[in-house]
């Protein structure tokens, strides 16, 4: 399946998600995306840069290694971020609506983000 | 538009058929929208079943007053009249429960040049009273749950600490960084978004560091994952 088939699915089939979008830490750039709406380019730029903000927070030192997921949130959406292996550069970037259950966003996009990082 | 109302009965809505909607801002939008379009001198009623909850007293396109059983009636001051107009719009968009909004001719010839408020004024002061009072809400909620919170603030000469003195240094760590990324990008890249916004990152298996800010206002906390997760989206839904 490819990667555009996958995220559109995982858009489809995630209640309360309004954008996905696959992106990469070191440059900050989301790579691709789907949303339920046009989603101008520089709102992009600045959900990869903030994935790789959010994830630049997570605690450093002997003995940690780096988290799976991190979220950003307002009054108006929720953004969570979430990579697999915990040290991969590879990100998910689901951006919801306000009141979304997390919890199993969080799993599915863990879950998402294991399977982009795996054999095609 | 308003040309339209201008011709219609008293008793016509600007809007709709006067069932407001069930989320708090939807519900101050859809006031703010029939305060701006009623021209003429009108009552609106604003009921839950049976019952008034209040009065908005509007005419040409501003907020003269909200009446509300047992409170006293607005001040004739244009200073403090927007804030407590706001304050009270607030709150009677949070009742819980349908409410509808009904339109009559106002009778009552005012004796005196009455104080009033544009929307603009109002949209402004509801602005600044919700995003303070959201601010508030997450950082109260946060405080009953966590099992450490720092919170700082400009009104307190020293950020305000809760919970084990070891958990201390790392929180006051993730704080100076997180006050420094906030520092560098305020608005979140949209001009004029001053609100509250926050991160959430796991610090082990069990537990995650939850931390916002509004404006020069902060905090930041220790808690369960399964908890912080649900604060956040119980906040939001508010």
């Amino acid at each position: 399946m490819k990667l555009q088939d996958v995220m559109k699915d995982f858009l489809d089939q995630t209640p309360g998600l309004d954008l996905v979008a696959y992106g990469d830490l070191s440059s900050g750039l989301i790579l691709n995306s789907a949303s339920k709406v046009a989603c101008p380019r520089e709102r992009l730029d600045l959900l990869g840069e903030k994935a790789a903000i959010c994830f630049g927070l997570a605690p450093k030192g002997a003995g940690v290694v780096g988290n799976s997921w991190a979220l950003h949130f307002s009054e108006r959406e929720t953004q969570v971020f979430a990579r697999q292996p915990e040290t991969s550069d590879e990100v998910i970037c689901a951006v919801c609506q306000p009141g979304t259950a997390l919890q199993p966003l969080l799993i599915a996009a863990i879950d998402l983000a294991g399977r982009m990082a795996g054999p095609e | 538009m308003i040309l339209q109302r201008l011709a219609g009965a008293p008793e016509a809505l600007a809007r709709g058929n006067g069932v407001l909607p069930t989320g708090a801002d939807a519900r101050l939008t859809s006031l703010l929208a029939e305060i701006d379009e009623t021209v003429l001198p009108r009552l609106l009623h604003l009921t839950a079943g049976s019952a008034e909850l209040a009065c908005l007293i509007v005419s040409q396109r501003r907020l003269i007053d909200v009446q509300m059983p047992g409170r006293p009636d607005a001040p004739n001051d244009s200073d403090t009249l927007t804030p407590l107009l706001a304050a009270r719009l607030i709150e009677l968009s949070q009742h819980r429960g349908a409410l509808t909004l009904s339109a009559t001719r106002r009778s009552e010839i005012p004796t005196q040049a009455e104080a009033a408020v544009s929307v603009a004024a109002l949209s402004q002061a509801l602005t600044n009273a919700t995003t303070q009072t959201a601010f508030e809400r997450l950082l109260t909620l946060a405080d009953a749950q966590s099992s450490a919170l720092l919170a700082w603030s400009p009104a307190a000469a020293q950020p305000q600490y809760k919970g084990p003195r070891e958990l201390l240094p790392q929180l006051a760590s993730f704080a100076g960084r997180f006050q420094a990324i906030e520092r560098q990008n305020p608005a979140d890249g949209r001009v004029g978004a001053v609100r509250t916004q926050g991160v959430a990152i796991p610090v082990s298996k069990e537990q995650l560091l939850l931390m916002a800010s509004l404006d020069k206002n902060g905090f930041a906390a220790i808690l369960p994952i399964a908890t912080g997760l649900k604060l956040i989206a119980g906040w939001q839904a508010r």
